[in-house]
């Protein structure tokens, strides 16, 4: 259940204080008057004889059953919640759009169309409007029925997103039913969505932001590993905007690295506004860039994106490792051999990594093993990560039946559940006779397996940053074509007038009421 | 509530109050034989100035009652017999319970100058007066009272008396019937508003042996309570000997207190008319004697 007109911490305190004041109304009732006659008993037989209630009988307070019928008829009004209804609504269901996209960033624009929306909405009959906020999902503010002072409390949580606009997406997607679509945002994603819409929609604007005049942005920005080769380098790739004259240079970009400003080695222009930062450390910093002199449009001057951490993995090479491995180590440039103190990830028989808390590729044997290769992480068991991705691993292009042959046993894998990740294979298949220490799968499996074992996921694509808006938000925001006319829906009073108006005279009648009792007056 | 005080001795012994009782008399058909003489008629025959009866002489009867001119004609001695009056008990008994005291002005007051002034009529035809009180219990505060004298005394005991409870009149009444008193007169001075309800009064009053004079102390709104201004809206009524009676006056409640208090008036009425007794409404708000005069100038008081 839902309390549409209060909300429940008022609604708990207005029963506390009702309670409160029907208390002292009880203690505040009729004091009787004291009246001695030697007949008491008399009436006391009266009193017997007298029913308690009489529904029939002449009704003789005809003056005080129509005050106390107004005062409830006024308070019965009042709970309906009646509204001026503004002479703006054209009738038609009114569905109000608040756009908090990049483009209500600058200053208070977003605080303005709130103000603004609040104010239409409550000028507008309430079984007549739905409020949508322009998320991704259009999610409905405030339903049709619901009280306005609900939509305050929730525009409260709602702040502006740097992401572009919605509106024409939402648009395309609203219902054909006749109905007026209110807009609070920027003018600039209003004008390119209004071109499709249904006829039978119109669109009125409640708020339209500020054009920002010479608005340049980042419109886009992202990552990719280094095309040098390099292991632990990565190269970022930025796109600038400009809504007016030139777009910015190399030279109007400032990097920085986890808040510190760096240099990247070396900046190549591509061409229509894109920049390319070359071999950048890879080390799981967060990556930003940003114009060097901003804006009124601050959304798309700036942009960050956290770096994958490519620094080669550390590897220590214990007792019973096989001389295939270590000469693949040795060659992995992603892999650098180090100390067991030092080590991410430790290779060896199970007597050398026993007690090593970390993962590790164990040199086992038929006796200790059941399967030949074992992989073993939480929650593996049940479809893990390491599972879907054998193939990826390179055992898909084992050739299973030599190797069997090879060490005249079976030839199987087995993925199990565990605390910590580990994979364990025979010796005897990366020995010196086994066909896999031939095979060109062995140094891609090794590889794989130690750089799985190091929680290294793949990395192959573009990995854009988040939270950033697109070239037309940019272009957007220092939109100054002519715009439509601003049309407020309140009028002059407030719609909640009449409402506050039958309060205000059922309080005063309750008054007139109370002072007729205490004049005895009224029964 | 404190109820209100009794008349004071210097109201009650009034000489102009008292100088207006000259010419009543209190007097009932026939009191009982048996008293001291004095002026109520009585059946018994002796001395008198009365004649009653002739009958014959017989030795030791006085020679001087002897009616010569029957004699001459019959030749037999007849001897005239007169009437003996003497005096006649008179009991009064006075309700001095709150209801009695619990207006303003209460009604003990009028009940109180009522009681005087039926004691000084005794009195004065030298009847022997006892005076009683009836409240929670019933007391006998004055015996056999006789002679113009005592009316001091009846005035001072009255001036003594204070609100006495709840009223047991009933009680009070089996009481007294229980008690070995010569047949004469009670007078019943009370509103009759009684615990044990009219009827339990009534059947207490039925088994005295003495004539009775039943003095209801009423005011007029008592029968017409539209006359009281402050009966109006919600009202707790108290008569001083019961928790309050919340009521709301309505014009339906009225007549339904008019209804009862109707047939409570009529029951006393029709018991008295059964009886032979006298029943004097005495209104509380009028003046004491105005009322009595009209009754007791008539000579007889009871048939």
């Amino acid at each position: 259940m839902s309390v549409t007109q209060f909300g429940w911490p008022v609604t708990v305190a207005g029963m506390i204080a009702l309670a409160g004041i029907v208390y002292l109304l009880q203690r505040l009732r009729t004091e009787r008057r004291v009246l001695r006659l030697p007949t008491a008993g008399l009436w006391a037989q009266a009193m017997r004889d007298s029913p308690a209630r009489v529904l029939g009988g002449r009704f003789r307070y005809w003056l005080a059953y129509l005050l106390i019928l107004a005062i409830v008829l006024l308070l019965w009004l009042a709970a309906a919640h009646p509204q001026a209804a503004s002479s703006a609504a054209d009738g038609r269901m009114q569905l109000f759009y608040l756009d908090n996209s990049a483009l209500m960033t600058p200053g208070r624009d977003l605080a303005q169309a709130k103000r603004a929306l609040l104010a239409d909405v409550r000028a507008t009959p309430a079984d007549r409007r739905a409020v949508v906020l322009g998320d991704a999902v259009g999610t409905r503010l405030l339903a049709p029925g619901e009280s306005a002072s609900l939509l305050s409390r929730r525009l409260d949580m709602i702040a502006a997103e740097a992401r572009p606009s919605r509106f024409g997406s939402w648009l395309r997607q609203a219902g054909r039913g006749p109905a007026t679509i209110r807009y609070y945002g920027g003018w600039g994603a209003a004008r390119e969505a209004v071109g499709s819409v249904s006829p039978t929609l119109s669109v009125r604007y409640g708020y339209l932001a500020d054009a920002v005049a010479d608005n340049r942005g980042i419109v886009a920005f992202g990552v990719t590993p280094a095309a040098s080769g390099q292991v632990g380098k990565a190269d970022a790739l930025v796109t600038v905007a400009a809504a007016h004259g030139p777009a910015p240079t190399a030279s109007d970009l400032r990097w920085t690295m986890d808040g510190r400003d760096v240099t990247p080695a070396r900046i190549e222009t591509l061409g229509s506004g894109r920049f390319v930062a070359r071999d950048l450390d890879a080390a799981g910093g967060m990556l930003g860039v940003a114009l060097a002199r901003g804006d009124g449009f601050a959304a798309d001057d700036s942009a960050r994106l956290r770096l994958a951490d490519r620094r080669p993995l550390r590897v220590a090479l214990l007792d019973g490792t096989p001389a295939a491995v270590r000469a693949v180590v040795a060659a992995d440039p992603s892999l650098a051999v180090v100390p067991g103190a030092q080590a991410q990830v430790v290779v060896g028989s199970p007597g050398a990594v026993r007690g090593i808390d970390r993962p590790a590729l164990i040199l086992s044997d038929p006796a200790s093993q059941s399967q030949a290769f074992t992989f073993a992480g939480q929650g593996e068991a049940d479809g893990g990560e390491v599972s879907g991705r054998l193939e990826a691993l390179g055992l898909a292009r084992l050739d299973a039946g030599a190797l069997a042959d090879a060490l005249h046993r079976p030839i199987g894998v087995d993925v199990r559940d565990a605390r910590r990740r580990s994979v364990g294979l025979w010796a005897g298949i990366v020995g010196p006779a086994s066909p896999f220490t031939q095979s060109p799968v062995m140094p891609i499996f090794i590889s794989r397996s130690l750089q799985w074992l190091g929680g290294r996921e793949s990395w192959t694509s573009v990995d854009p940053a988040g939270g950033l808006t697109d070239r037309a938000t940019t272009l957007a925001a220092a939109d100054g074509a002519p715009r439509p006319a601003v049309e407020p829906l309140g009028g002059a009073w407030p719609s909640d007038l009449p409402f506050l108006l039958l309060l205000l005279l059922a309080g005063i009648l309750l008054g007139v009421e109370w002072w007729l009792v205490q004049r005895r007056v009224m029964a | 509530m404190n109820p209100a005080a009794a008349p004071g001795f210097e109201e009650l012994f009034d000489p102009a109050f008292l100088a207006r009782l000259n010419a009543l008399t209190l007097r009932i058909g026939t009191a009982q034989k048996g008293g001291r003489l004095a002026d109520q008629r009585t059946p018994a025959r002796g001395q008198g100035s009365d004649f009653a009866d002739f009958k014959p002489y017989v030795a030791g009867d006085d020679l001087r009652t002897i009616d010569w001119n029957i004699y001459r004609r019959l030749g037999k001695a007849f001897v005239r017999v007169f009437e003996e009056r003497q005096d006649l008990p008179v009991h009064i008994l006075l309700d001095v319970s709150h209801s009695m005291f619990v207006e303003t002005p209460p009604r003990i007051g009028p009940a109180m100058r009522t009681v005087l002034a039926l004691a000084a009529v005794a009195l004065a035809q030298q009847d022997a007066v006892s005076l009683m009180t009836v409240g929670d219990d019933m007391a006998t505060v004055m015996k056999n009272v006789s002679g113009k004298g005592g009316i001091a005394r009846v005035a001072q005991v009255l001036a003594d008396q204070a609100a006495g409870g709840r009223t047991g009149l009933a009680a009070a009444l089996d009481r007294l019937a229980a008690m070995p008193l010569r047949r004469g007169l009670l007078i019943l001075v009370s509103d009759f508003f009684d615990d044990a309800g009219l009827e339990g009064v009534l059947d207490a009053l039925g088994r005295l042996p003495h004539r009775l004079l039943l003095v209801q102390m009423t005011r007029t709104s008592d029968a017409d309570p539209a006359l009281l201004a402050d009966l109006d809206g919600d009202l707790v009524i108290e008569d001083g000997e019961h928790d309050g009676v919340a009521v709301t006056v309505t014009p339906e409640l009225i007549a339904r207190y008019q209804v009862a208090y109707r047939a409570f008036s009529d029951g006393l009425e029709r018991f008295a008319a059964r009886r032979g007794a006298t029943l004097i409404r005495m209104d509380a708000d009028r003046d004491v004697l105005d009322q009595l005069m009209p009754i007791l100038a008539s000579g007889r008081v009871l048939p």
